[in-house]
């Protein structure tokens, strides 16, 4: 009985990368598994984010290697391109695939 | 603070990007109602501009109305594969209503049957059904079909009817209801997304 109590609630050895989990990341790195790049302006549209934001979220993923950033200009616009990296989409993976065995 | 997330939405979202906008629809309504007009108004040369009239209208479209509000993205290997499928199988398309074409007139056979624009306004359906297809864009099933039926009713209707052929004020009619469709989308986007200011 007292053997019974002392079971772990999850008996999963989960590893969670905090960077990966906060939502915006999270949902940043969803929106570019779907693309080969996006635009910083086309994540401030679907994401309903300040500039400010997602200058802090993206400098995390950039400084983590998870994404790549190309920065030009458009005319006289200035341009960024961001693409997710082998190892941000690997980071992605292991993040979904982990999240499913956790609620299985 | 609740957050969702939902992966199929993201998607969804991302496939958007290609057709919320109303410009490929507008594109496509140009074509088809530029056509019936120059036909109408006897200046059929003119029809081989209006692919050229209508990529530009795309173009500096996104360039101008739609990059500045919802960026841009470059398309991932799926979305290419779909897009140069749907090219390759157009171009077959093509191809295969030339050659009837030139068997038709050449041998003296009907391989085009009776209703030769009725079959014509069939390809056109596909052909705009496929790009809703690929774009995941059910709307563009509705304008397939309407000009599948505009040429279909013009055929039936046969030329004695008016002074103006009846087939180019289907098609003229058609190719308008898609370019009207194509505004409202235009203006429905144009309102829902400002332009994001400049980034820093």
């Amino acid at each position: 009985m007292m053997a019974d109590q002392k079971q772990p609630i999850l008996n999963i050895d989960l590893e969670i990368d905090r960077l990966v989990h906060e939502p915006v990341r999270l949902k940043i790195l969803a929106y570019l598994s779907e693309v080969e790049s996006a635009d910083f302006v086309f994540l401030v549209s679907r994401l309903g984010l300040t500039m400010g934001n997602l200058s802090a979220h993206i400098s995390k993923l950039q400084e983590a290697g998870y994404i790549k950033i190309d920065k030009s200009f458009k005319g006289n616009r200035p341009h960024t391109m961001i693409t997710r990296t082998t190892l941000g989409a690997e980071a992605f993976s292991k993040y979904r695939d982990g999240m499913l065995q956790l609620l299985q | 603070m609740s957050e969702s997330i939902n992966l199929k939405e993201i998607k969804r979202q991302v496939y958007l990007f290609y057709s919320e906008d109303g410009l490929a629809d507008l594109a496509i309504g140009l074509m088809i109602f530029g056509f019936g007009i120059f036909l109408m108004i006897d200046l059929p040369a003119l029809v081989g501009l209006l692919g050229l009239l209508s990529f530009l209208v795309w173009y500096f479209g996104k360039e101008y109305l739609v990059f500045p509000r919802v960026g841009s993205i470059q398309p991932d290997q799926e979305m290419k594969k779909r897009f140069v499928g749907f090219f390759i199988n157009m171009c077959l398309i093509g191809l295969g209503v030339f050659a009837l074409y030139f068997l038709n007139r050449n041998s003296g056979v009907s391989f085009l049957g009776q209703y030769p624009l009725m079959l014509f306004g069939l390809v056109l359906a596909l052909a705009i059904s496929s790009l809703g297809m690929v774009m995941k864009t059910y709307r563009f099933y509705l304008y397939g079909l309407l000009v599948f039926a505009a040429m279909a009713i013009g055929e039936f209707l046969g030329s004695s009817v008016t002074e103006v052929d009846p087939f180019l004020i289907s098609v003229v009619s058609a190719g308008g209801i898609i370019l009207v469709a194509g505004f409202i989308v235009l203006i429905r986007f144009l309102k829902k997304y400002s332009v994001v200011s400049i980034e820093s």
